[in-house]
């Protein structure tokens, strides 16, 4: 490998932890996401001599837009069922129950809600660059996000029943 | 009901619990690197030694109607091409249908005849475009007229084609013929640099694998 090849390496081996568990938690397909990240990174790739000033937001970008198709896509197909998250063994706290329940809930949030949740509270990009990332401004980030929040407020429930569960231990 | 400060820091804690033990194939950088130089040569390579079925590549689409097999060869000495395919499934995809869709553009040949055969000694496994049209002739030896355009993306109907090797491939059988749906990326095709999909139809009694796999380089 070169010394293209070289920043290359580098790139990724920093950068591709996040980017696959963003596009994990945007297409809620652990082969998916890793189709997605694979894809963005050959353009990256692609376009490296210029893109490698700013590699990650490109990549994040190529992510985010291949999420979306591989969620339409998956949308026309027979539902898959994802694998269970691992079982957690003892008594679950009601803040780990909570937890588990949203990240469940955020698959049932529209996909753009999904993306600026995901992109502010998990990547910690701030409102602008969100925007930036979604080709939108910043007010469709703010009101993205507080419809998104009600959604997962929505599916998830009353709040109670995880009390409700942990009594129950 | 927990406040939007309550449920942010569970989201945060689930998004990250979730995800905590997510990480890379090892090796992928070198991997991605490599794809990526043989995707260019290969893109190269269409581009250059190869224009054949040259629509996908030059945003020309071929008009050739018909489509069944035609027992007659023409007399014509034929241009054959090895089975080399014309667009690249591998490119990654960055943008979404509703961009692509936006105004596709389309180039046909007006008032060219049906291709009605395939040229003399076309070899089995080959794929070729003539003045009258683009044709191919599958392993076990039929000929088929086909066209490539640049289109919309599939209708709702279309299913996923489950070949090995092109994943995110799609066709519809209807009236007689079929129409397989492949995205372009992006930079791919100067025409088109926003990408867009090409529409390939032949007709439904051809081989849909043996079709595909004739005109497609399979992804990765």
């Amino acid at each position: 490998m070169d010394e293209v090849g070289r920043d290359f390496d580098d790139f990724v081996t920093a950068s591709s932890p996040s980017l696959l568990r963003t596009a994990y938690l945007l297409t809620g397909d652990h082969g998916h996401a890793e189709d997605a990240l694979q894809h963005a990174l050959m353009a990256t790739a692609r376009h490296w001599r210029t893109v490698h000033t700013d590699p990650v937001a490109y990549t994040r970008r190529a992510v985010v837009n291949l999420a979306k198709n591989r969620w339409r896509a998956r949308s026309r197909r027979v539902v898959e069922v994802s694998n269970p998250a691992e079982p957690s063994y003892g008594p679950p706290d009601q803040a780990v129950a909570l937890s588990q329940a949203l990240v469940g809930a955020l698959r049932q949030v529209p996909y753009q809600q999904r993306t600026v949740l995901v992109l502010r509270y998990f990547e910690d990009l701030s409102i602008e660059q969100t925007a930036e990332v979604l080709g939108c401004s910043a007010g469709t980030v703010k009101s993205q996000s507080h419809h998104g929040l009600a959604k997962l407020r929505e599916v998830i429930g009353d709040p109670a029943d995880f009390e409700e569960i942990t009594d129950a231990h | 009901m927990p406040t939007d400060e309550e449920l942010i820091t569970a989201l945060r804690s689930g998004m990250q619990d979730t995800t905590s033990d997510l990480n890379p194939a090892p090796g992928l950088a070198a991997q991605v690197w490599q794809q990526s130089r043989k995707a260019r040569g290969r893109r190269l390579a269409a581009y250059v030694a190869v224009p054949v079925v040259a629509a996908a590549a030059t945003a020309i689409a071929l008009l050739v109607s018909g489509g069944s097999p035609a027992p007659a060869p023409v007399a014509k000495a034929p241009v054959v091409s090895s089975s080399t395919a014309v667009v690249s499934s591998s490119a990654p995809v960055t943008r979404s249908t509703s961009a692509v869709t936006a105004s596709p553009a389309a180039y046909k040949f007006a008032k060219i005849a049906p291709l009605r055969s395939c040229p003399t000694h076309s070899a089995a496994g080959s794929v070729g475009k003539s003045n009258s049209g683009a044709w191919l002739v599958t392993p076990s030896g039929q000929c088929f007229s086909f066209t490539v355009d640049w289109g919309d993306g599939p209708p709702a109907d279309a299913k996923p084609l489950n070949i090995p090797g092109y994943p995110d491939l799609s066709g519809v059988t209807a009236g007689g013929s079929q129409k397989f749906y492949l995205r372009i990326a992006p930079g791919v095709d100067s025409y088109h640099p926003k990408g867009g999909w090409v529409v390939t139809t032949i007709a439904a009694d051809a081989p849909t694998a043996d079709v595909v796999k004739l005109i497609f380089v399979p992804n990765g």
